[in-house]
C-alpha cells in the first residue's frame, strides 16, 4: 500500500466518522434542547450543536464538489498560458 | 515516487484536512476554539487544493518572469566561473609573491599578503557555495516546490510554515539567482584599478647571427653596483618584473651579459623606464660580440680586431668567415664550451688546427673549457665540428630587483585590492542573497505561511 492509498483510506474512515459524529451531534443537540431542564444556556448549547452539525453536514456533503470546482477553475486558468516573451 | 504522485498525495492530504476540519466542527463539544480550529482546517484544505491546482501555473509564471527580467542561468554560471578563475590566478600570484619575499626589507609584506590570501580563500568558498546553490535550484526547484506543497498540505498545520517558505524560496531563487551578476556588476567598483602597477619587461637575448642565447646570466648595475642577477631561461628569454621583480617607477640599469665566465656588452647597453612607457613591454637584447651554436652550448667570441660574417650553424657544425681588420695580421679566436660539449675538430681554411692553449674553470657549477686559436690569414674560413651531449644549466642564485620605495604603495594597493575583492565577491552576493531570502519570506507569508497553530482555550 502506497502512502497515497494510505491517506485515501484514512480520508474515507474520517468521512465515515464525520457522518457518525454529525448524527451524534444532531442527537445530542436535540437531546439537550428537548431535555426537561429549565436552563436557558443548556438549551442554547443544544441549539448551537444542532446548527453546527447541520453546517458540518452541509460542508461534508459539498466537499467533493468544492474540490472538483477548484480543479476545474484552476485547470481552465492554467490551460491557455501564453508562451513566455523572448528577450 | 515522482512529482505527480507527490501532488496526488498532497491533494489527498488536503481532502483529509478538510474532512478533519468538518469532524472537529461537528463535534458535540461546546468549545469555541475547537470549532474555530475546525473552520481553519476546512479553509486550509481548500487553500491547499487551490495551491496544488496552481502548481503548473506557478512554474509557468516563474518562467515568464524570468524571461521578462532577462535572467539567464548560463550567464550566471559563466560569471561565477570567471570569478573563480580570477581568484585562482590572484591566489597563485600571491603564493608566488609570498615565496619571493625573502628580502628582509620586504618580509613585512608577507603579513598583508597572507590576509588577502585568506580573504580570497573565503571568497572562493562563497563562490563554490553559489555554484552549488545555483545548480541545486536549477535542477531541483520543481521538486522543492512539490515538497513544499506536500508539507503545506499536512493536516493540523504541521508543516504549513515550512512548506510555504520552501515553495516561496524555490520560486524566488529560481527567478532571482540568475540576476545576481547584474546586481553585483552594477554596484562593484573596478577591481582592476587597484592592481600592483609595477612595470614588466621581457625579451630575448640574441647573438650576432640572430640565434637566441639560453642559460646566460644577465647582470644589471646601477652606479656600478650590481642590483640584479637574472638567469636567462632555456628559450633564451628574460623577464624583469611580472611578479619576479618589483621595479621602481623610474630606473636606469647598465646591462652586461655573462656566459661561461665571459662578460659581454649588449645592445642596448641600458635598460631604463623610459624604454617602457606601458606597464608591460618587450625588449630584445643583442650581443654583437658573441656567436653561439648548439643552443648556447658552444660559445665563440668575436675577436676585437676581426669581423665575423657568413655564419652558418648546422646541427653539429658551425662555420663562418673571419675577416681581420686592415692594420692587423692575425687575430686570436676564443671558443668556450662546457664539458657537455666536445669539439671534434677545428678547420681553418680547410686545414685542421689545434688550440694552442686550453683553460678550464668552473662557472656557476659548470666546468668550462676555453680554447685559444690563432688565425693568421686576413680572411679565414673557420669551421668547428662539435658534439653536444647534454644540457648544463648554471646554478645561479638570482638577485631580483625589489624596489623598497614602492613598499607603501604595494601595501596600500594589496589591502585595497583585498577589500574590493571581498566587497564584490562576498559582500554584494551576500547582500543579494539576503534580499532574495527576505522576498521569499514575504511571499511565504502571502502563501499563508504566517498561520500559527491553533490553541485550545
Amino acid at each position: 500500500m502506497s502512502i497515497a492509498d494510505f491517506v485515501r483510506d484514512i480520508t474515507i474512515q474520517v468521512v465515515t466518522v464525520a457522518w457518525f459524529i454529525f448524527l451524534l451531534a444532531w442527537f445530542v443537540g436535540w437531546a439537550l434542547k428537548g431535555s426537561p431542564i429549565p436552563f436557558y444556556r443548556l438549551k442554547r448549547t443544544g441549539q448551537s450543536l444542532i446548527e453546527d452539525a447541520i453546517i458540518a453536514a452541509f460542508w461534508l456533503a459539498l466537499g467533493s464538489s468544492i474540490f472538483s470546482l477548484i480543479s476545474y477553475i484552476t485547470s481552465n486558468i492554467a490551460a491557455p498560458m501564453p508562451p513566455p516573451p523572448k528577450p | 515516487m515522482n512529482g505527480d504522485d507527490l501532488l496526488l498525495m498532497a491533494f489527498n492530504l488536503s481532502i483529509l484536512t478538510y474532512d478533519l476540519g468538518v469532524v472537529l466542527y461537528s463535534l458535540p463539544i461546546p468549545i469555541k476554539s475547537l470549532k474555530r480550529w475546525g473552520i481553519n482546517l476546512i479553509i486550509d484544505g481548500i487553500s491547499t487544493s487551490v495551491l496544488i491546482s496552481c502548481f503548473t501555473l506557478m512554474l509557468s509564471l516563474t518562467n515568464v518572469l524570468q524571461n521578462l527580467l532577462n535572467a539567464d542561468w548560463s550567464t550566471y554560471f559563466t560569471w561565477i566561473g570567471g570569478r573563480v578563475a580570477m581568484i585562482f590566478s590572484a591566489l597563485s600570484a600571491l603564493t608566488y609573491v609570498s615565496g619571493l619575499l625573502k628580502n628582509p626589507y620586504i618580509s613585512l609584506l608577507s603579513s598583508p599578503i597572507g590576509i588577502v590570501a585568506g580573504y580570497l580563500s573565503a571568497a572562493l568558498s562563497a563562490l563554490r557555495l553559489l555554484t552549488f546553490l545555483g545548480s541545486f535550484i536549477l535542477n531541483y526547484h520543481r521538486h522543492l516546490v512539490v515538497l513544499g506543497i506536500v508539507l503545506y498540505s499536512l493536516p493540523m498545520r504541521l508543516g504549513k510554515n515550512a512548506g510555504a517558505y520552501l515553495i516561496a524560496m524555490s520560486l524566488v531563487l529560481y527567478v532571482g539567482l540568475p540576476l545576481m551578476p547584474v546586481f553585483v556588476e552594477s554596484f562593484q567598483s573596478s577591481v582592476a584599478d587597484h592592481g600592483l602597477d609595477s612595470p614588466s619587461i621581457y625579451g630575448y637575448v640574441i647573438d650576432l647571427s640572430g640565434e637566441v642565447v639560453p642559460n646566460a646570466v644577465l647582470n644589471l648595475y646601477r652606479d656600478n653596483e650590481l642590483v640584479g642577477k637574472i638567469l636567462i631561461n632555456e628559450q633564451g628569454r628574460f623577464t624583469l618584473g611580472n611578479g619576479y621583480d618589483l621595479l621602481p617607477k623610474e630606473f636606469n640599469y647598465d646591462v652586461k651579459l655573462e656566459l661561461y665566465g665571459i662578460v659581454f656588452t649588449t645592445m642596448p647597453e641600458i635598460i631604463s623606464s623610459e624604454m617602457c612607457s606601458k606597464s608591460v613591454c618587450s625588449l630584445n637584447l643583442t650581443v654583437p660580440g658573441m656567436l653561439t651554436a648548439a643552443h648556447g652550448r658552444l660559445l665563440i667570441l668575436q675577436p676585437t680586431n676581426a669581423v665575423v660574417n657568413m655564419v652558418r650553424v648546422g646541427s653539429n657544425e658551425v662555420s663562418f668567415t673571419l675577416s681581420v681588420n686592415y692594420d692587423n695580421v692575425s687575430s686570436k679566436l676564443l671558443i668556450a664550451h662546457p664539458k657537455g660539449t666536445t669539439i671534434q675538430s677545428i678547420l681553418i681554411d680547410g686545414e685542421v688546427s689545434q688550440c694552442y692553449s686550453n683553460v678550464d674553470f668552473d662557472w656557476y657549477g659548470i666546468q668550462v673549457s676555453v680554447c685559444e686559436l690563432l688565425v693568421v690569414n686576413a680572411a679565414a674560413q673557420v669551421s668547428i665540428i662539435y658534439k653536444s651531449m647534454y644540457v648544463e644549466r648554471p646554478s645561479v642564485d638570482e638577485k631580483r630587483i625589489i624596489a623598497v620605495e614602492n613598499m607603501n604603495t604595494i601595501l596600500a594597493n594589496s589591502i585595497s585590492l583585498g577589500i574590493s575583492l571581498i566587497f564584490s565577491l562576498v559582500f554584494l552576493p551576500s547582500l543579494y542573497m539576503t534580499l532574495l531570502l527576505s522576498i521569499s519570506a514575504s511571499l511565504a507569508k502571502f502563501l499563508g505561511g504566517r498561520g500559527v497553530p491553533i490553541k485550545l482555550q
